[in-house]
């Protein structure tokens, strides 16, 4: 697979978020911004990493975005990474503030292992977050964002290494905060959110991955001490425009998924949160039918030699209603149903440099449900923190 | 739209995204009542927020009514006193011209003046008791204040806030913060991080060696204090950077995750937590220290400034020491150059 088969206008989608990103990142750290505008932002964080890791890669599944088969069952790569970040606001006194964050990246594989070739897949990613916090009130908000996303990559191996497609996404999000009596915090946020994937020429089934989803999610925080709970509650309506229910009369997949879970949160000399979220998903077509619950767990802790110790754990149970031998295509069930654990130790080198070891391994989805692939590896970062 | 053949057992699983559809009917029921359980949230999250709203912005409640109260009284009062001063400056100047007039004249001027005396004394009076009780009240309304101050940091110090709730609850701070200045030019934080700086001894021509050697054990035992101030800052230094390197930590984990999509794609909630941000303000804060408001004050700074200004103050306590060590050589070397 190469580069040049995909369209030429998606390319272009998808590398503008990665060039605003790296605008962004110019800007903010003081090289084209006046004196007067740069003395009203406050660069929340800046950092620019690069890392470097190992990965090997289970599991020879199908996958909707690789034609090229493969009959290996295992691969590895060897991995570089650059990339920037940085969240500036700006405030208005008395009327908000406005939040800017973005996120750019690069990351180039060497991969091993093929019967085919020796691949080197390349991916660019950007997201670009613009939001405005508005007090209503005394007790009350509301925040208005909006969200860009950006990714392409070039040369996508077959399985068992297993990237996402290249996609583009737009989301747009309403929340209103407001507190209630007895240090209760009660939220609700509407949102909408519209994907597309790109499709390299000789891969146009990528298209149907296409999402255009809105939805609600109500909750209320329960606070005290060091601790909280958030009990929320949601749900999520997609639509499929490229998929078909050969139904004349409901001719287009769609999807409404239920969501509900419970979050709690300790922070004192360490950190710990534990959540469970379940969701279950209907649909007008029985494939992508199903019920999933995550129990999800994060720990963060000092511990000698100024070294942070940071977990993060996922674990994913979840069960289709119907079995089908038809490909279930649910684009963005990596994440809902992935299963992870990630170990981080970190540790100051000099000033302004954090070095992070990381180990993590994860057994998720492609976008074809219920086909698992594994994938565990080992990263060193550098994360460098100019401190504008 | 894309256009998919028609599915087949021994068609391509990959091509084949249609499937077998469910009764239509009870889909579109659903949606329909999804619809309306929509509309009825938002209905009822509006006329929540419209209730929450419609509240008036007292920062301190009934201490505040009081103070205000206490302060335009006073500032009346103020107004009449100089209004009387005025008349007691006339009346002072008739007497004066009335010297030399005739001793009924004299007589009429002393006693207009003497009227005018009298209730200006009585009006100074009841100034002073109205200023006494501004101060009482503004004590009162300080206090309320603070206990506001101490919610609000309290709840900005609290993980995973989202930001229309942290911008309320900053605008709230920033207005308190605003009206105890306004109150109490002097804040908790100047007093929190002021040093008492070396004590000014001299040697004076009178000083024997018997005061020459106190003077340098003072100065010495000063030295000394300031080497307990500076083993708490770095402790205190210690503490927050453990604190910093772990959420920054957190944060690096949470945004590499997702950066390439492992963890957030599109139409996926994020698989990762939130993570508290050690550059926001407030969440240095630690909600176990309950302290003055000094030390919260300190805590609703941004980590990094917190560190930075624990940091400073460090370099000054070493230069105090510094300079009370030198003062102590002084003092000793001259008490060693006198001879029995």
């Amino acid at each position: 697979m190469t580069s040049g088969a995909i369209p030429r206008a998606h390319r272009r989608s998808a590398g503008g978020v990665c060039a605003l990103a790296c605008v962004l990142a110019a800007v903010s750290g003081g090289l084209v911004l006046p004196a007067a505008a740069r003395a009203q932002l406050a660069i929340q964080d800046f950092v620019v990493t690069a890392g470097a890791s190992g990965e090997g890669y289970q599991g020879n599944l199908p996958s909707v975005g690789v034609p090229v088969q493969d009959s290996t069952e295992f691969a590895s790569a060897a991995i570089g990474e650059v990339a920037v970040r940085s969240d500036l606001t700006y405030a208005i006194p008395e009327h908000g503030r406005i939040a800017l964050a973005f996120d750019g990246g690069l990351r180039q594989f060497s991969a091993r292992g093929f019967e085919l070739r020796d691949y080197s897949p390349r991916e660019w990613a950007g997201t670009l977050d613009l939001s405005y916090a508005r007090p209503l009130g005394a007790g009350a908000g509301v925040t208005v964002r909006t969200r860009l996303r950006g990714r392409q990559i070039d040369d996508r191996p077959p399985m068992p290494l297993y990237l996402q497609p290249g996609y583009r996404s737009a989301t747009a999000a309403l929340r209103f905060d407001v507190e209630g009596p007895r240090q209760v915090f009660y939220d609700l946020e509407a949102f909408g959110e519209r994907s597309e994937f790109l499709a390299p020429d000789f891969a146009p089934q990528i298209r149907l991955l296409d999402r255009n989803a809105h939805g609600i999610e109500a909750g209320a925080t329960l606070t005290g001490g060091s601790a909280n709970l958030r009990i929320y509650g949601g749900l999520e309506r997609s639509r499929y425009p490229r998929q078909e229910t050969f139904d004349p009369d409901d001719p287009v997949r769609e999807d409404m998924t239920f969501l509900g879970g419970a979050s709690w949160t300790y922070q004192a000399d360490y950190i710990v949160q534990i959540e469970l979220d379940g969701r279950a998903n209907r649909s007008n077509s029985d494939r992508p039918e199903y019920d999933a619950l995550t129990f999800r767990a994060v720990l963060s802790a000092s511990l000698p030699r100024q070294v942070a110790l940071n977990v993060y754990g996922a674990l994913t149970a979840k069960q289709y209603l119907h079995s089908t031998e038809f490909a279930r295509l649910l684009p963005g069930e990596e994440a809902n149903s992935a299963s992870q654990a990630y170990v981080s130790l970190t540790r100051s080198v000099a000033r302004n440099l954090d070095a992070t070891i990381r180990g993590g391994w994860t057994r998720a989805e492609t976008e074809i449900g219920g086909a698992y692939f594994q994938r565990f590896g080992a990263s060193f970062y550098l994360h460098y923190r100019p401190g504008f | 739209m894309f256009a998919l053949p028609t599915p087949r057992p021994s068609s391509d699983p990959l091509l084949a995204a249609g499937g077998p559809v469910r009764s239509v009917q009870a889909w579109r029921q659903a949606r329909r009542r999804g619809r309306e359980g929509l509309m009825l949230m938002v209905v009822l999250a509006a006329g929540l927020l419209f209730a929450v709203t419609a509240e008036g912005q007292v920062l301190g409640g009934e201490a505040e009514v009081a103070y205000h109260e206490a302060e335009a009284e006073y500032e009346a009062l103020r107004a009449d006193l100089d209004r009387s001063f005025n008349q007691f400056e006339r009346a002072l100047e008739a007497v004066d011209r009335a010297r030399d007039a005739d001793g009924t004249g004299r007589e009429a001027a002393f006693a207009a003046f003497q009227t005018v005396a009298v209730r200006h004394m009585a009006l100074e009076l009841e100034t002073r008791r109205a200023l006494e009780r501004v101060s009482a009240s503004r004590a009162g309304y300080l206090q309320a204040l603070q206990d506001r101050e101490d919610e609000l940091l309290n709840a900005l110090a609290r993980e995973d806030l989202p930001p229309a709730r942290q911008a309320v609850l900053e605008g709230e701070w920033q207005r308190v913060r605003r009206e105890m200045l306004r109150l109490e030019p002097a804040s908790d934080l100047d007093e929190t991080l002021a040093l008492r700086p070396v004590p000014e001894l001299r040697v004076e021509p009178t000083d024997g060696p018997v005061e020459l050697r106190e003077k340098a054990s003072f100065m010495q035992d000063h030295a000394l204090s300031y080497d307990s101030i500076i083993g708490d800052l770095d402790r205190e230094i210690q503490t927050l950077e453990d604190r910093e390197r772990r959420l920054r930590g957190l944060q690096d984990l949470q945004r590499d995750l997702g950066r390439f999509g492992q963890d957030l794609l599109p139409g996926a909630r994020t698989g990762s937590p939130s993570v508290p941000d050690p550059s926001r303000t407030g969440d240095g804060a630690d909600p176990e220290s309950g302290g003055d408001g000094a030390a919260q004050a300190l805590a609703a700074l941004p980590l990094a400034d917190q560190i930075q200004l624990l940091r400073g103050t460090r370099e000054l306590a070493v230069q105090y020491r510094e300079e009370a060590l030198a003062m102590a050589n002084v003092f000793r070397e001259r008490a060693e150059q006198f001879r029995p």
